[in-house]
């Protein structure tokens, strides 16, 4: 064990001087080791370094190699962004996406809207068919065979009315479901 | 000497875009690379394949997750591109198929070794020896780390880390017959 040790640092301290270009000589334990430590010196001289004409054009190479693999990237970048923009249907300008589910939506506000415009005037109608029967009903002649016998021409012109609106109003609801 | 902590942070600067933050990486290791790649590759092809080595690590940084050191990512891809360029050497040498696994040792053949029949016989020894005694080599030789050094980066003690680098030079001169 403590042989071993010895012979450990008898080596590494060969090793070391060696490689700090001292000369010197090995004992008879490590002579053996210490001629191929002297091979391995003679391939891996770490002082030898690549000379400064291999560096310069290395280091150009490098730079050539980076400009065009980050040319490379950035045309790869814009490839991806471009098929994805062409990969994915875009939704209509007048529908938005939640406009799908059914709920009213941009769309169904402005369905709501129309109807809303449609059913003023029809009440507007039906205000001033009213009023208009109203102003001659007096004169009219009572309406023959309804259940009261009392019934007015104008109040049944306004009832049909109101409940054509209705009908109206029912039929535009449904076509907006659809 | 342990700068990890500052190459992790080069390493993200770098993934993000950074050239300066790359340029000052490869300052830190061009002599490292250099020598472990001339520990393993006849003289002739060190450039090459240096270069190789830091074209690949530009070109992957993106894919670094930072679940390694740094350095151990980095000399991983050195090993690759040493591979490779055995691979590709035996490919113009010979049509067989290419046993990967063992593809330098192959290529250590004396027949194929380009230059001081020492220098090969070293190499070839060397690329025998098991993974943690090549590290502990190259961690003093090629990166030029004293041994005290290599205990911190290997979270061993100094005398753990001598008694491995007197049984790896044994283990080599063993492969060497010497």
């Amino acid at each position: 064990m403590q042989e071993n040790r010895k012979l450990d640092n008898e080596l590494a301290d060969f090793t070391d001087k060696l490689l700090a270009g001292e000369t010197t000589q090995a004992s008879s334990d490590i002579e053996d080791l210490a001629r191929v430590v002297t091979h391995l010196h003679d391939l891996i001289e770490p002082a030898a370094k690549p000379s400064a004409e291999f560096r310069a054009r290395l280091a150009q190479r490098l730079d050539q190699e980076w400009d065009q693999l980050q040319a490379d990237r950035a045309r790869s970048n814009a490839e991806r962004v471009r098929s994805n923009a062409e990969g994915v249907r875009p939704a209509p300008k007048t529908v938005p996406h939640r406009s799908r589910t059914g709920s009213w939506s941009t769309i169904g506000g402005w369905r709501r809207n129309r109807l809303t415009r449609l059913a003023s005037m029809a009440a507007a109608i039906a205000i001033v068919a009213i009023g208009a029967l109203l102003l001659i009903g007096p004169e009219s002649p009572p309406a023959q065979g309804s259940a009261n016998g009392a019934l007015s021409v104008p109040v049944i012109v306004g009832i049909a009315v109101v409940a054509g609106v209705g009908l109206v109003l029912f039929w535009l609801s449904q076509r907006g479901k659809s | 000497m342990n700068s990890d902590g500052n190459e992790e942070i080069l390493a993200k600067r770098a993934q993000q875009g950074d050239r300066e933050a790359f340029n000052e990486l490869y300052d830190l290791y061009i002599d490292k690379v250099f020598n472990r790649v001339k520990s393993k590759v006849p003289p002739q092809y060190v450039e090459d394949v240096t270069q190789e080595v830091f074209i690949a690590v530009l070109r992957s940084l993106h894919r670094f997750e930072h679940r390694s050191r740094f350095s151990t990512w980095l000399y991983t891809i050195v090993n690759r591109q040493i591979a490779d360029f055995y691979r590709n050497r035996q490919r113009t040498h010979t049509d067989q198929a290419v046993d990967l696994d063992n593809v330098e040792h192959l290529l250590f053949d004396p027949a194929f070794s380009e230059y001081g029949e020492e220098r090969g016989l070293v190499q070839k020894a060397f690329a025998t020896l098991p993974e943690h005694y090549q590290d502990v080599i190259l961690l003093r030789f090629a990166d030029g780390l004293t041994f005290a050094d290599i205990a911190e980066e290997r979270n061993q003690t100094l005398e753990a880390v001598k008694s491995l680098y007197r049984r790896a030079i044994q283990a080599l001169r063993d492969e060497m017959g010497v």
